[in-house]
């Protein structure tokens, strides 16, 4: 019944979640739900670049990562990363990539919920306005109307 | 379980998988469990490219650059592409047939 995850048992794990974040840290366990618990995490969306391992030292040890979140992971090759870091360091590329990596609002995933963005959400609202504007309008005019016929019966 | 056992003969196979984040991956299945919660390796993506030492350069997505392998939850997949050569449409579409039918006989 459970995942099969026990090659990425005590290996440093990236993460990313539905809305689009990515997390990096050492697995420490999961369960059948695909709940994680990791170790000395970094949420890359927010992390300034530098002080890293001083924030790291200073936050909680273990960290818990809801199962129905997490749209895939992987194993990270640290080396590869080292190496790659150590190649390209004068590289512009690679240098434009990493300034887009360690800039928060910059989103390399897109969000798999069905949520209504922020102009969406403005847009419903004037309609919800201009609905109501628009009931109170006819119920005003169904008042006069009635008062109408009411005047108009009590003449006859 | 039809596609449980299906997924099962695709094992070692390239396929490509478009996720709920329109985000699309090309690579060879290493396992499949019930939940078609897939592993892959050897990714890369439509951006993707190798370069002259044989590394690859993800463009859009430069994470995938350090990792190995793929673990992806199911529930987050929409489409996976096949060649036409690794599935038997007829085939499938047959037992999928028996296996409802089956189901069907076992209800009552």
């Amino acid at each position: 019944m459970s995942y099969n995850l026990k090659q990425y048992l005590n290996k440093n794990v990236l993460i990313v979640l539905s809305e689009g974040e990515i997390l990096e840290g050492k697995l420490i366990g999961f369960d059948k739900h695909l709940n994680l618990t990791l170790e000395k995490f970094i949420i890359k969306k927010e992390e300034e670049e530098g002080n890293e391992n001083e924030t790291s030292d200073n936050k909680p040890v273990m960290n818990i990562v809801r199962g129905d979140l997490i749209v895939f992971l992987g194993e990270v090759d640290t080396e590869k990363i080292y190496k790659l870091n150590k190649e390209n360091e004068t590289n512009e590329k690679y240098n434009n990539l990493l300034n887009k990596i360690n800039d928060k609002n910059y989103k390399f995933y897109k969000s798999t919920k069905n949520m209504a963005n922020e102009r969406e959400i403005k847009t419903w609202m004037k309609v919800y306005q201009l609905r109501q504007h628009e009931n109170k309008k006819r119920a005003l005019d169904d008042k006069d109307n009635n008062e109408y016929n009411n005047v108009k019966k009590s003449k006859n | 379980m039809l596609f449980f056992s299906l997924f099962k003969t695709l094992v070692d196979q390239e396929v490509t998988i478009e996720l709920k984040n329109n985000l699309k991956l090309t690579g060879t299945i290493k396992s499949v469990d019930q939940f078609l919660n897939i592993k892959l390796d050897n990714i890369s993506t439509p951006e993707s490219h190798l370069d002259e030492d044989g590394d690859m350069i993800y463009l859009n997505n430069p994470h995938f650059a350090g990792l190995k392998n793929l673990f992806i939850r199911g529930s987050n997949i929409r489409y996976v592409h096949l060649k036409k050569s690794l599935v038997d449409c007829n085939l499938l579409q047959d037992a999928a047939r028996r296996e409802l039918a089956m189901e069907k006989r076992e209800e009552k």
